[in-house]
């Protein structure tokens, strides 16, 4: 099988503080990997170093066999990874669709001049967008909810919401930071629920960072257990499953 | 039913700014094409300030630039208003790029402060570049020359800029509903979030800064075809905080609230009369009222009044 | 024109500068408030010595008294009924609100003194000093001793009384300052009032150079090109920034022309904020996440 993600010895340290020591860590392309570990064990710190917003101190980050070690955010996407946030970071007031909308904004896009003489390249990307958030909003189950502003969605939905939004920029892979926190146990199964059809039919590369177990346990093809920012197990869910006290 | 309704709204607005000419006198058909050249500025700082949330204290420069550079490359490079207008509303936008490029580093205050001393700059520059500008002295502006036709009547200007405006707001509904409009509001509700997602935040934030350099620069310049007297006076930094000002009375994050600023700023002069000079201090009093009372603006309390029932779906 | 006379002119410039800067940068750490309409409240001030010399027929020093008192007042008014409501708004509106103080100010000084220049009285008389060569005014003199005063007293404060350390435990952690049991709004209240007793101090000090109009508080941007050539979060680097920003003006003055001065100080705060946005000695602002 072939490696998606990889980090290499990445060591992530702000000033006197080592957040992320020595981490190694392979996801396998099509697969769900769950990182866990305590608050503060560093497991955020490596989704932002992935993603682009911190540079790691020492190693190396490769996604697809190339390094993007340093390489910003915004470009980050271009290469096919997406992400979600611990603090569900949606367009408040915008309704959910444009929410989703604006996941599009590189995947289709026209020129401002284009967009204000409302020209055909932009009338045809929009019917595009639409199509595309649709199918999305469906897969989600917020089909029902395209004008309602986001701030005023149930809280679950919102993490869907968020969901929904990554994948409209139609990545590879996608890092997911505590998408159940917060959640109640049948939310959990739906959460559950949408991560296997986004492996299984979608076939999306997933590399969710959480503690709550239920979620870890029930999707992950293997688990990284990490604590003081350094990795202290990882197998299959039974063998870490097993492992703990 | 809300869809009708605006239409008919609209239709009538239309009609009767269409026939204007027939049953308004002069100095309201100049106050109006002074109205709508205004919203063409407050729409352009609703843009980048209000929608894409960085702070402008640089418009009324946008528009001195505008303004000036309409006429004097008219007058220096023998081209007529019609191009030079458009070609300097081009050019400012480029420099309001360049402002915004500027924004990548800092945010919030500090981009306030930048673009106060631009506008500072631009006024002292307006000021003593003498041989150019004609100083604190001034110059007068050229008019518009089209087909032969001068645009200098009132009734010609009213035509002439209502029609501009209703141009521009059209375009900037357009653009507002794209995803050029939701990428600026994404820009001012989480940066991070957009880079997510592919965003160049910094060169979004730069065309948000051109548009409204443009804008500026298309109003200014429109407007001086109607004051037919450029001096730097008219375009100082006190201007660009009080179009600010206007712009968060009437309403920051939308056309209709541009509009009612610009009515406000056109307006409060021609009705205070006598009481001109307690303009100023009777503004900022209703203002921070407003602040302290409705953050929005008056629009949104326009908004609710009109749709008392809408309510906000939640599952 | 020499060094020395460069240096003897551009630090009373400078000193002037310095003060607004010092109380620009004190709100901002003390509040987290950029008060854009400090300049105003300067100007104020300066037309408050005035209404109560001229309409109340006071002798100068009880009209600047009275001046620094209503400052005072003034203050702690905009920061109860203005700022502290506005406290957990975005960063837009609390801009919004200071330029509408400032323009309500600027306005109301319009609307009840007239748009023209009032004379202010000097404070000391005018006299001219040669010192080897280098000319300096009594108004010289007094700017730099009473802006060294302030500045005495107001680390003196900081360090010595219980009020000011904890101004300063505020500014540095709010949070950390309410738990140890400083009333944060008591803190804010007093940065404000000082930072409005201050301006009516520079009031007297700079309105009979800067001639006294509602223009005049455009002093406040050059207080803050002082503070962030100082570095924005520093209180030490907004005296070392107004000084040096008083100096860049004379020698632009001199070997430019007037009408650069203002050119120059305004351009070397959009170069500071391009080139290096926290100034000489502030912090460089990390990252969000």
């Amino acid at each position: 099988m072939t490696v998606q993600l990889s980090l290499v010895d990445v060591t992530v340290r702000f000033g006197g503080l080592t957040a992320v020591n020595s981490v190694s860590l392979d996801v396998e392309k099509g697969t769900i990997h769950s990182l866990i570990g305590p608050n503060g064990a560093g497991k955020t710190t490596v989704i932002n170093t992935v993603t682009g917003v911190y540079s790691p101190t020492a190693g190396d980050v490769l996604f697809d066999g190339k390094s993007i070690a340093g390489v910003p955010p915004e470009k980050i996407c271009g290469l096919g990874l997406t992400r979600t946030f611990q603090n569900t970071e949606l367009f408040g007031d915008m309704s959910v669709a444009d929410n989703v909308r604006l996941g599009m904004f590189r995947i289709a896009p026209y020129s401002i001049l284009a967009a204000a003489l409302w020209l055909p390249t932009a009338l045809h990307a929009e019917s595009r967008i639409d199509e595309r958030v649709a199918e999305l909003l469906e897969l989600v189950g917020l089909g029902d909810q395209w004008t309602t502003e986001a701030r005023y969605l149930p809280f679950a939905k919102m993490r869907r919401l968020e969901l929904a939004r990554a994948l409209a920029a139609e990545p590879k892979m996608l890092l997911l930071d505590e998408p159940a926190a917060g959640l109640r146990a049948g939310e959990i199964d739906e959460l559950n629920g949408v991560l296997r059809m986004l492996k299984d039919k979608l076939g999306i590369t997933i590399l969710l960072v959480d503690h709550v177990m239920p979620v870890v346990m029930g999707v992950s093809d293997r688990i990284t257990v990490v604590n003081f920012g350094q990795k202290i197990a990882e197998g299959a869910p039974q063998d870490i499953g097993r492992t703990r006290p | 039913m809300t869809r009708i309704r605006s239409g008919i709204v609209w239709a009538f607005v239309a009609a009767v700014l269409l026939a204007g000419p027939l049953f308004m006198p002069n100095h309201v058909l100049l106050l109006v094409a002074l109205i709508a050249t205004t919203s063409i500025i407050t729409v352009g700082l609703s843009i980048v300030t209000g929608l894409s949330g960085q702070v402008s204290l640089a418009q009324a420069a946008f528009c001195g630039l505008g303004a000036y550079g309409a006429t004097l490359i008219s007058t220096y490079a023998g081209l007529p208003m019609w191009l030079t207008i458009p070609a300097a509303a081009v050019i400012v936008a480029i420099i309001g790029y360049g402002v915004g490029i500027m924004s990548l580093r800092v945010e919030g205050h500090y981009l306030a402060l930048v673009t106060l001393a631009f506008s500072g700059i631009v006024h002292l520059g307006l000021l003593h570049l003498t041989g150019l500008t004609g100083g604190a002295v001034g110059l007068p502006a050229e008019q518009l020359v089209l087909f032969g036709f001068t645009f200098g009547s009132p009734a010609s200007l009213y035509y002439l800029s209502v029609t501009a405006a209703g141009v521009v707001l059209l375009g900037v509904w357009n653009m507002l509903r794209s995803r050029w409009g939701r990428a600026f509001h994404g820009v001012r509700l989480s940066e991070i979030a957009c880079k997510s997602l592919g965003m160049d935040v910094r060169r979004v934030k730069a065309i948000a800064f051109a548009m409204s350099a443009g804008l500026g620069a298309l109003g200014g310049a429109l407007q001086s075809l109607q004051t037919t007297y450029l001096d730097p006076a008219q375009f100082t930094i006190l201007g660009s905080v009080a179009y600010l000002l206007v712009l968060v009375i009437g309403g920051l994050r939308s056309q209709l609230g541009a509009i009612i600023g610009a009515i406000i700023f056109v307006m409060t002069p021609e009705l205070l009369g006598g009481f001109k000079t307690y303009m100023g201090l009777v503004f900022s009093i209703v203002l921070l009222a407003i602040i302290l009372i409705a953050p929005s603006g008056l629009e949104s309390l326009i908004k609710g009044a009109r749709n008392p029932f809408e309510k906000k779906a939640a599952s | 024109m020499d060094i020395l006379q460069l240096i003897a002119s551009g630090i009373p410039a400078g000193v002037m500068y310095s003060l607004v800067a010092l109380c620009i940068v004190l709100i901002h750490n003390g509040t987290n408030v950029v008060h854009f309409g400090y300049g105003d409240q300067i100007a104020f001030a300066a037309y408050l010595v005035v209404i109560v010399q001229t309409f109340g027929g006071a002798p100068l020093w009880v009209a600047i008294v009275s001046s620094i008192f209503i400052s005072a007042i003034f203050g702690l008014f905009i920061y109860a009924a203005i700022l502290a409501p506005l406290r957990r708004t975005p960063l837009l509106v609390q801009i919004i609100a200071t330029l509408a103080i400032g323009t309500a100010l600027r306005e109301g000084m319009r609307a009840f003194m007239g748009p023209d220049p009032w004379p202010f009285p000097a404070l000391v008389t005018p006299k001219i000093f040669d010192l080897g060569g280098v000319f300096v005014t009594s108004a010289n003199i007094a700017a730099v001793a009473i802006a060294f005063v302030i500045t005495a007293a107001l680390f003196m404060f900081f360090k010595l009384s219980k009020y000011g350390q904890a101004i300063i435990a505020a500014c540095e952690n709010a949070k950390g300052a309410s738990i140890v049991g400083i009333s944060v709004s008591k803190v804010f209240a007093g940065i404000w009032i000082v930072a409005s007793v201050i301006a009516a101090i520079s009031a007297v000090l700079m309105a009979p150079v800067l001639t006294l109009s509602p223009e005049m508080g455009l002093i406040g941007i050059k207080g803050f090109c002082a503070a962030i050539l100082g570095g924005f979060t520093s209180l030490p680097g907004a005296i070392v920034g107004g000084i040096l920003l008083g100096l860049i003006e004379t020698a632009a003055g001199y070997y430019i022309s007037t009408a650069a001065k203002d050119v120059v100080a305004y351009s070397v705060l959009i170069g500071v904020v391009i080139f290096r946005p926290q100034g000489l000695f502030g912090k460089a602002q990390l990252k969000k996440v």
